[in-house]
């Protein structure tokens, strides 16, 4: 590759990554524990903007240690919007709970943006575990 | 009541003697005003300056630790307990649409709080030392022995907060 070529790239290079947004988000508690007599468990978990500006967050669930998507946690309000600074209890429901059976999940949360679009995508889990009396 | 200034008289006491005393003991009564609160773990991650990818000079290597590159940092602000904080491996997300190159993506970064990895590929994790929080210093880079196109490129993790 010629020194021009290099230098075409090198400016390319900084061009693409001079609109580069930032990631943030905050939640709490990262972990809970819950006991119920019936098959569903409701949690609250505390979505915190660190924003100063009006911003959009996603609120999903995962496996206690993988990505897999658990469908039967539900989350009523999966993509809040908070304002600046702002905090939010969100309702995580865990469904279909069988008598004795001990259900461990977590529940993510991160900005919405483009797929792609941020160098380090920054997201927090809380570890969930809900116990239906035998 | 003249019998009783007599014996107060007896007792060396006068009458404002009697007065400050009054004035200095008055009536009391206490309650207490409780302040009651709950800490609870949480985590906030902020990723406070991106990182800046820049060419070597041998155009076979872009990364934030080249000249005119810049690190990534990341601010972790935590209560209730050092979280610990989990990084996916490395990917090329962006790259022109020309490039057809299979590039290593690595990353590395330290930290205040006790982070210390060398460029890896894979995914990796550390627990802060510092139970309040945690700035970590990130850098990447892509290596690809048959060069770059030109155009935009974009190296990503994926930094995650838990305990």
């Amino acid at each position: 590759m010629s020194a021009v070529n290099l230098r075409l790239v090198a400016a390319a290079l900084i061009a693409a990554t001079a609109f580069s947004s930032a990631g943030a988000v905050g939640l709490g508690p990262l972990s809970l524990d819950g006991v119920t007599r019936t098959d569903r468990k409701g949690f609250y978990l505390t979505l915190i903007n660190p924003y100063p500006a009006q911003e959009r967050f996603r609120v999903y669930s995962v496996g206690w240690d993988n990505e897999d998507p658990v469908a039967r946690v539900r989350i009523p309000i999966s993509t809040p919007l908070l304002g600046p600074k702002a905090q939010r209890r969100i309702l995580v429901v865990d469904t279909g709970l069988t008598r004795g059976e001990e259900h461990k999940f977590r529940v993510c949360a991160e900005r919405v943006a483009p797929a792609g679009q941020e160098l380090i995508h920054a997201r927090v889990c809380s570890k969930v575990t809900a116990r239906r009396l035998a | 009541m003249a019998s009783s200034a007599k014996l107060l008289n007896g007792l060396g006491l006068t009458g404002t003697a009697i007065a400050l005393a009054t004035v200095s003991i008055p009536a009391q009564a206490q309650t207490v005003v409780p302040f009651n609160g709950t800490i609870v773990a949480s985590c906030i991650l902020t990723v406070s300056t991106s990182g800046v990818l820049a060419m070597s000079t041998t155009g076979t290597e872009i990364g934030s630790e080249q000249v005119g590159g810049g690190a990534a940092v990341l601010g972790i602000v935590a209560t209730g307990g050092a979280p610990t904080i989990l990084f996916t491996a490395p990917s090329m997300s962006i790259k022109p649409t020309a490039y057809v190159g299979t590039p290593v993506v690595s990353l590395k970064y330290s930290s205040p709080g006790g982070a210390n990895q060398p460029y890896t590929t894979a995914a990796s994790q550390y627990t802060s030392t510092n139970p309040l929080g945690d700035t970590v210093t990130l850098n990447a880079k892509a290596v690809d022995s048959t060069g770059f196109t030109a155009g935009g490129y974009r190296l990503q993790t994926t930094a995650t907060c838990q305990q």
